[in-house]
């Protein structure tokens, strides 16, 4: 492939993926600044590997799988105070009411405060609909791990969710 | 499966359930579609399912994002693949082959025949403990019966001359540290009146033993932890050990030696 070919392909990754990255991004870091650069630099990264890519219909996979890496190496904060343990929010909550008000805001608020592999597992759920086969894929871990991290963290998003006035485990004291 | 686990399980699944048939799952959905409360409580999790993935994709994408990409990517080159040369691979002749598998061989021989041939020596402890080990203290006559007769490569003529009218018997061969045989000889002895003290009378070549006795006099091992008492010395190139069956160690001193040591 001639550098212009590989210069047509990168745009043209870039149109079909670049949305869902930058949102894949925003909801893992709960920052608009690092959605961006996230984003940019997943890309960057593709451009760099290019040759890495070898099936055309797994591009979306090797993208998300390249930007949950950066992420964990170099853009994630320090989640000391801001994540709650799993098991203070894990319980069965099985007579959550299905029609609760939900923004956006409130739902990265509590993504916030997943720990992050039950973050990543739960916002490619719910963000592109994923099976939990190309959920294991994307995070290269096994079937099982990814089903029990997507059934606690949603069961612990829910609880999150269901309280109407959640309390803020980010604010200062 | 109870309700509690079927639940769980489900929770991986998408809200349209394709993946219900998906083997992991095939259980759980199976208790589901007969159970009436988990059936329930599943609808409304696929429910508030489909809004958390309306709400998740509700990211505004900023204005110009796309193309601030785009420009990005175009500033820097595209690195074509490298070609890594890979050096030819590197092939042993036959005949290196041969010279290193013969090599293996020899050491391997070597490592074996050092552990189990013969060690460069053993300590004079190591040779109480194997043959504290071999005859252990029992009120009954040491047995010899079940040896051979000495057949070792140094010369178990008893040299010290007040032993050599003791000895009752011809000698047997023991392999105390060595499988190329015997290392070490030994002799029934009786002393004294009547011939009523009597014991072992082991002899070691003194080369094989890394830290052989000195004293030329029988000396009495202080350990309490040998079962039996046990006196060793030292002849010319000859280490003497002495286990008793009857009598005590002062009496087999005095007997020989004339007092106590």
């Amino acid at each position: 492939m001639s550098d212009g070919q590989a210069q047509i392909e990168i745009s043209r990754l870039v149109e079909e993926h670049y949305e869902f990255l930058y949102r894949f991004a925003y909801r893992l870091s709960g920052s608009p600044q690092d959605a961006e650069d996230l984003t940019q630099q997943t890309f960057v990264a593709a451009q760099r590997n290019w040759g890495q890519l070898r099936e055309g219909d797994k591009a979306r996979a090797w993208l998300t799988a390249i930007l949950r890496n950066l992420w964990r190496k170099s853009f994630r904060r320090p989640e000391a105070g801001a994540v709650i343990p799993l098991e203070a929010v894990a319980e069965p909550a099985d007579d959550f009411p299905a029609d609760v008000p939900l923004t956006s805001e409130e739902l990265q608020a509590a993504l916030n405060q997943l720990p992050e592999e039950y973050r990543a597992a739960v916002v490619l759920f719910y963000l592109e609909d994923q099976s939990y086969r190309e959920i294991a894929e994307i995070l290269e871990i096994p079937i099982g791990t990814v089903m029990s991290r997507l059934s606690r963290g949603k069961t612990a998003l829910r609880r999150l969710l269901r309280v109407e006035h959640p309390v803020d485990l980010t604010a200062e004291e | 499966m109870d309700c509690q686990s079927a639940r769980s399980m489900l929770d991986a699944s998408r809200p349209d359930r394709r993946d219900w048939q998906e083997p992991e799952l095939r259980e759980a959905a199976q208790h589901a579609l007969n159970c009436g409360p988990c059936e329930g409580v599943l609808s409304e999790r696929d429910i508030f399912d489909r809004r958390l993935s309306a709400t998740m994709a509700d990211v505004a994408i900023p204005a110009g994002l796309k193309e601030w990409l785009l420009q990005t990517l175009a500033a820097k080159p595209i690195v074509p693949p490298v070609a890594i040369e890979v050096p030819p691979r590197f092939r042993l002749s036959r005949r290196a082959w041969l010279v290193m598998a013969g090599t293996l061989i020899v050491a391997l021989l070597g490592g074996w025949a050092y552990w189990f041939l013969g060690r460069g020596g053993v300590t004079l402890n190591e040779v109480y403990a194997d043959i504290n080990s071999r005859f252990p203290l029992t009120r009954e006559r040491i047995s010899l019966e079940h040896l051979r007769p000495f057949n070792g490569r140094f010369d178990a003529t008893i040299t010290d001359p007040r032993w050599i009218d003791a000895v009752t018997s011809e000698p047997v061969g023991l392999n105390l540290f060595s499988l190329w045989g015997h290392d070490a000889a030994i002799y029934r002895f009786a002393v004294g009146r009547s011939r009523s003290l009597s014991g072992l009378l082991i002899l070691m070549d003194a080369h094989a033993i890394e830290d052989p006795p000195t004293s030329p006099v029988p000396t009495r091992r202080h350990s309490r932890y040998d079962p039996r008492p046990q006196v060793t010395w030292r002849h010319g190139d000859q280490v003497y050990v002495c286990i008793l069956e009857r009598g005590t160690l002062d009496e087999v001193l005095r007997a020989m030696y004339g007092g106590t040591k």
